[in-house]
C-alpha cells in the first residue's frame, strides 16, 4: 500500500514463517482429532441413553416373557388332574425291542 | 490439485483445504489483532475447529471459502479480545493494554518503527483495525472486507480512510 511505503511496517514479531507453517499443520492435525472427539462427547449421552433402553428392555421381557408365553403342554398339564394323567401315562407306548 | 467444485464436502477435506490455502495468512491475521503469540495461537486453533465442525454448513463456491475463514477467524480473535477487557468495559479500551504487550512481544532486535507502527493500529478502534489489517496486511477488496464483517464497503473505506490518518498521526507525534 502506498500510504506507509516510507516506513518499515513489516511484523516486529520473532517466529519464523516455518515455524507458522509447522504450527498450522499442527493445528489442522488437532482440530480434526479434537472436533471428532467433541462429536463424540455430544452424541455420547445419546448413545448411553440408546444403550440403557436396550438393557431395560430385555430384563424387562425377561421378567414378563415366562409368565405371558407358557408351552401348551404345561398349560395342559396344569388343567388336567393325577387320575386324568395317569390314564394318559397308560397309553404310553412301550419301548420297541430290539430284533 | 484439488477440484473445490466435485469435491465431497467432507469435513476433513475442507479444513484441509483452508488449513493448506489460508492457514498462514489467517494465523497472522489473528496474530495482528491479539498481539500475543499465545492467544493467537489459542485463537487458531479455535478457527481450525469451527471450520471443521462447520463445514457442513458451508454452503458457498470455493471463492466465498476465504471469506469464510477469515470471518470465523476475526470473531475468535475478536472473542480473545473480549477476555482481556475488564467489567463493563468496551471492546476499544482494550487497545492500550494491547499496544503495551507489543513491545513485549517483539524480537529484540525488532525495527523501532515496525514497533511503533503497530501501536499506532493499536489505537485505532476495533472496526477500524479490523479494516485496516484486512485492507493493509492482507489486501482484500473491499467486498470481501465487506463479507467478513458484516459491514458495507462504504462504511469499509471510511474507516480505512480514518486509520491512516489517525496512524499518521499518532507516527508523527512519536516523531517518525
Amino acid at each position: 500500500m502506498k500510504e506507509f511505503s516510507n516506513i518499515n511496517t513489516g511484523l516486529p514479531y520473532i517466529e519464523s514463517e516455518a515455524y507458522i507453517e509447522s504450527l498450522v499443520e499442527r493445528q489442522t492435525a488437532a482440530a480434526a482429532e479434537q472436533a471428532g472427539a467433541a462429536r463424540w462427547q455430544t452424541r455420547r449421552p445419546l448413545y448411553y441413553s440408546f444403550a440403557t433402553l436396550a438393557v431395560a428392555t430385555s430384563v424387562l421381557l425377561a421378567v414378563l416373557l415366562p409368565q405371558r408365553s407358557k408351552s401348551p403342554i404345561d398349560s395342559f398339564l396344569a388343567s388336567i388332574t393325577d387320575e386324568e394323567a395317569a390314564l394318559i401315562a397308560a397309553w404310553q407306548i412301550e419301548d420297541i425291542p430290539e430284533y | 490439485m484439488c477440484n473445490f467444485a466435485t469435491m465431497t464436502r467432507d469435513a476433513n477435506d475442507i479444513l484441509q483445504l483452508a488449513a493448506r490455502r489460508y492457514g498462514k495468512r489467517l494465523y497472522w491475521h489473528i496474530r495482528r489483532l491479539v498481539v500475543s503469540h499465545d492467544d493467537a495461537e489459542d485463537a487458531l486453533q479455535e478457527t481450525m475447529i469451527k471450520i471443521y465442525s462447520k463445514a457442513g454448513s458451508f454452503r458457498g463456491e470455493e471463492s466465498a471459502l476465504e471469506a469464510w475463514c477469515y470471518r470465523i477467524a476475526t470473531n475468535e480473535a475478536l472473542q480473545v479480545i473480549r477476555r482481556r477487557r475488564h467489567f463493563m468495559q468496551s471492546l476499544d479500551s482494550v487497545g492500550g493494554e494491547l499496544a503495551e504487550m507489543v513491545a513485549s512481544e517483539s524480537a529484540p532486535d525488532a525495527d523501532r518503527t515496525a514497533i511503533l507502527f503497530q501501536q499506532a493500529i493499536m489505537q485505532l478502534s476495533t472496526q477500524q483495525r479490523v479494516a485496516f489489517n484486512l485492507r493493509y496486511y492482507d489486501e482484500l477488496p473491499y467486498a470481501q472486507i465487506a463479507e467478513i464483517t458484516g459491514k458495507s464497503e462504504g462504511t469499509l473505506k471510511t474507516n480505512y480512510h480514518y486509520a491512516v490518518e489517525k496512524i499518521k498521526e499518532y507516527l508523527k507525534e512519536h516523531a517518525i
